[in-house]
Order: C-alpha cells, then sequence, then structure tokens
C-alpha cells in the first residue's frame, strides 16, 4: 500500500528543513575567544585570550608564558594596515623590517597578528580567514594570525585601531600599548622590547594609536 | 448533494524529495564581503574627497600673512577627521613645498562635529570643510607672483577607511612696490574663518582651570562660563601627550542658571609626554553643528 501524507505536512517539512539550514548557517561556532573580561592595563596582567589561526590551531597568552609578546591588531582592507597603501605597515615592508630587528633584541620574542573585522566588514569568522589565508601570502606575514570572531579579544584589550600594538612581558604584565610607531624614526615596538629584554622601563608606556577604526560588537 | 471532493495526497517520496531539496539550496549565506566597498581600493580615497586649493586674497604683503584653505568636499556618508580624530582614525596631511620668502604656519583647524558609533567616538568632518594655512611673507620678499606646489593627504572613512591624495598649488602675488592700483582686497575664506574656534582668551567671563582632586593627586580640569541659548554644551579633548582627560571622550558640561561648568579628571603621565609640554587641551562646543560656536583652550599642567 503507498504511504501518502497531506500538502499541508509536505509544506511544514520543507519549512522546517529551511529553518533549520538558515539557523545552522547563520550561527557556526565561533573560533574559540577571550577567557576573561579583564581590560588591559600598563604594569597588569594582560587578558588572557585563546584564538584559532587560520589554520584552525588554537593558541592562548597563557602558551607563551616565559616569553616577551608582540600583539599587533590588524584588517586586511585598512590602507594604514593590511589595506594596500604607501601607507601600510604592512606593504611597505615596515613589519617584516620590526620582525628581523625583534629577532637580533629577542629570538625568543612572540609576534601575533590579530584581526576582528568579523563585525567591520560583515564577515563571518570562516570568510576572514579565507580572505587573511590569501593576504597573508601576498603580504608573505609568517607569523600567527589570529581570528578574534566575536570581537572579545579587542574589547578586552580596548584595541581602538588597525594597528594597534601591545608588548606582553614574560610574567604576562603588559608594558607597552599603543602606536606601532611615530610614522618617522621611532618603532614603539622595537623600542619597548627592547626596554623589556633589558630590564629597563618602557618609556613611552603608552603612546596614542592611529589608523583604521576596530569595530567591536 | 455532489460528492466530497477528494483530499489532495501525495507520495511521501515527494516531501522527502522536497525536504532533500530544501536543504541543498539553503543554508542562504548572507553575500560574501557584504563590506560594501568591492568597488573600492584601500587607496582609493580620492573618489570619496576632492581637493581644491582658494586663497583668502590673490595678494600678499611683505611682512603680512594670509590664510590659504584647502577645501575638501566629501561624499555624502563619508568622514576626515580632525586635529585629535577620537578613538581612531588620523588628521588629513598638507605638505606645502614654500621657498624661503615664505613661513607657512600650522593648519588652522574648523570646528569639528563628534561622530558616535556603536560605542566609537571620532572627530571631524562631514561633507565639506576648508582647512586653514597661515602664509606669511618675509620682510625681503621679491615682488612679482610665487607658486608654492602642494602633496595633501586624507584618511575617508565610512565603516571602513580609504587612503587619498591629491596635489595642487597655491599663487600669490607680491605687489611691486610704488604700484598704487586699485587693489581689490577679497576674503574668499570668510565663512572658513567664521568656522574657527574662538580663543577662550577672547570670551568674557569663561575660563579654564586645574583644579586638585578630593582624592589622592587626582587633578581636574575645570571649565565655566556663560551658557548663552546653548541647550547641549560638551568638551572634546585636543592632543596632548602625556595628559589624558577623561577617557578621550566628550564629556557634557551641567548647565544652571544660565552658566555651565565642565569638570573632567586628569591623568598625567609625563612618561608619555613624548617630550613635548605636558598641556590640557581642548575644544567647547555650544552645539552640535559645524556651524555652532566653538571655544579653544590650552593650559599648561605641571609635573
Amino acid at each position: 500500500m503507498r504511504r501518502t501524507i497531506s500538502l499541508a505536512a509536505v509544506l511544514g517539512f520543507a519549512t522546517l528543513a529551511g529553518a533549520v539550514s538558515v539557523a545552522t548557517a547563520i550561527s557556526a561556532p565561533p573560533a574559540a575567544t577571550a577567557s576573561a573580561p579583564a581590560v588591559a592595563k600598563i604594569g597588569e596582567k594582560a587578558p588572557a585570550f585563546t584564538m584559532k589561526d587560520l589554520e584552525g590551531n588554537e593558541h592562548s597568552l597563557a602558551d607563551f608564558k616565559g616569553r616577551i609578546v608582540v600583539l599587533e591588531w590588524f584588517c586586511p582592507t585598512c590602507p594604514y594596515s593590511g589595506g594596500k597603501s604607501r601607507n601600510s605597515i604592512h606593504t611597505t615592508g615596515q613589519v617584516k623590517k620590526l620582525h628581523e630587528d625583534l629577532k637580533k633584541v629577542d629570538e625568543d620574542v612572540v609576534y601575533l597578528t590579530i584581526d576582528s573585522s568579523t563585525h567591520k566588514m560583515r564577515m563571518s569568522a570562516e570568510d576572514l580567514t579565507k580572505k587573511d589565508a590569501d593576504l597573508a601570502k601576498t603580504l608573505g606575514i609568517k607569523t600567527p594570525i589570529l581570528i578574534d570572531a566575536d570581537t572579545s579579544v579587542a574589547k578586552a584589550y580596548k584595541a581602538k585601531t588597525t594597528p594597534h600594538c601591545y608588548v606582553i612581558d614574560g610574567d604576562g604584565v603588559l608594558r607597552y600599548m599603543g602606536a606601532f610607531s611615530d610614522q618617522a624614526e621611532t618603532n614603539y615596538v622595537l623600542k619597548a622590547v627592547t626596554a623589556v629584554k633589558n630590564g629597563k622601563t618602557v618609556s613611552p608606556a603608552e603612546t596614542r594609536p592611529f589608523g583604521c577604526g576596530v569595530k567591536v560588537k | 448533494m455532489p460528492p466530497a471532493r477528494p483530499r489532495r495526497s501525495f507520495p511521501l517520496a515527494v516531501p522527502l524529495l522536497v525536504v532533500l531539496a530544501t536543504t541543498l539550496l539553503l543554508p542562504i549565506r548572507p553575500a560574501q564581503a557584504q563590506f560594501g566597498f568591492d568597488d573600492l581600493e584601500p587607496a582609493d580615497g580620492d573618489k570619496i574627497v576632492s581637493m581644491e586649493v582658494v586663497t583668502a586674497n590673490d595678494e600678499i604683503m611683505p611682512g603680512a600673512t594670509e590664510f590659504v584653505g584647502v577645501r575638501l568636499r566629501i561624499q555624502p556618508g563619508w568622514h576626515v577627521y580632525w586635529r585629535n580624530p577620537g578613538d581612531s582614525g588620523t588628521r588629513p596631511r598638507l605638505r606645502f613645498k614654500a621657498p624661503d620668502s615664505i613661513t607657512v604656519g600650522e593648519i588652522a583647524w574648523p570646528r569639528p562635529v563628534i561622530f558616535e558609533d556603536h560605542g566609537e567616538t571620532t572627530y571631524g568632518y562631514a561633507g565639506e570643510v576648508t582647512l586653514l594655512v597661515p602664509f606669511t611673507a618675509g620682510e625681503d620678499i621679491a615682488p612679482g607672483p610665487v607658486t608654492i606646489p602642494l602633496d595633501a593627504e586624507w584618511l575617508v572613512c565610512k565603516r571602513a577607511c580609504l587612503m587619498g591624495d591629491a596635489t595642487g598649488e597655491v599663487t600669490l602675488t607680491v605687489p611691486h612696490p610704488g604700484d598704487n592700483g586699485l587693489r581689490v582686497r577679497r576674503n574668499r575664506l570668510a565663512e572658513a574663518i567664521a568656522r574657527l574656534p574662538v580663543p577662550i582668551a577672547k570670551v568674557p567671563d569663561m575660563a579654564a582651570t586645574i583644579i586638585e582632586g578630593t582624592s589622592g593627586d587626582t587633578r581636574r580640569l575645570v571649565v565655566t562660563g556663560t551658557a548663552g541659548d546653548a541647550e547641549r554644551i560638551r568638551f572634546i579633548p585636543d592632543l596632548t601627550p602625556g595628559v589624558t582627560a577623561g577617557e578621550g571622550h566628550p564629556v557634557d558640561a551641567t548647565i544652571e542658571d544660565g552658566r555651565f561648568r565642565i569638570e573632567v579628571p586628569l591623568r598625567v603621565e609625563p612618561d608619555n609626554a613624548l617630550d613635548r609640554p605636558l598641556e590640557a587641551a581642548g575644544l567647547v562646543l555650544f552645539g552640535p553643528a559645524a556651524t555652532d560656536r566653538a571655544v579653544s583652550f590650552r593650559i599648561p599642567v605641571t609635573d
């Protein structure tokens, strides 16, 4: 005997299937992000975080205990950051030079690039990951790029611009936050790492960052 | 009585096919790169902002100062930034390549407006703005025309930001001595000059001072004066390395009996001053519009 079903039931099943599919698409699980809502302050422990890189591997601040850590906030389209322009710290080679200089000061320094652009660019973490992966090849970025999917790490660090840079010492204490450089002779990140490595006071410990806005959720 | 119409029914396979087809066709992802700027590159800011150089007058006398205006026309929805851009952004940069006989001064910034968007506060200009630059002719400047090239650069933002640049030039003529021909003085920049904040020293009954806080060594910036007919008066900080007023965000004045008072805690960190003097500075805005009155001040802070 053939089983049959009413038209209403057919429409009901279709609607339910569609709703489930849409819900699944727009609520894909985000990458793991900040585990503490602390707010960054010079001289205090830097906020903890866990984020995925472009290969899906997790990185936590705690992984780098004992090492100096540099954080650089990044945006793939910002003309001061990943966007191609004469002011971009990436396309002009300034970041590459910084890496070379940092290694001379401390071979174990960790450099992490953080992208919190999901909200600003109206992209999913997955799509932003793909965009950054393509751009990393073009820009020759070899250090990890971490995706701050829900922008909570940007909130915890009060990251305002791209770029916005932070230097954390081996004890996890925040020692510098602010601009990448003075757009002239001084790279503040290099200056801060050098001071931390040599046990000196970081001065300036805080500068005004500049660049495109980090739009948090 | 006609026979009842049979209910429509389908083989079970049909709804299963419908479910399968629905699942395959969905999820409907939001369009990729809803960034909305796919047709613009990061360095396409000159497609959003056009630049024009305007002189107040065509002539400049030896020893005199004249304003040169750099007018930026900005497409709707976008904005450029004030000297202190706020939470993000960068101010426009102007590089005049002047001869030794002309001294180019610092930009006189028109009064900005406040952009507040999802917790981010920036200060800048939308629509049109004319940045005013004072040119001073040396006493011994030779008569005749002087042409000075300009390179300009700006960051223009909407939801995302683009870098723009342009070149221009300005020509000013130094009259020959004894040239007593009819000379018409114009001021093509009168409207732009009217948008400049008024220095506090020129405003009767208005003062900015620093007082000791009630707890610890917290100092506070206090600005007082006559409220006039302004319904909302706000303070916005200027760039002051080593000194932070409040959180760097606008502060509303209290208004009572026709007088206003602004009080903001100061955080003083001399090591962050980048060898600049410690100062508290900012604007008092008597309304939200670009044409509303504004008063500027800059006062020293002792270490």
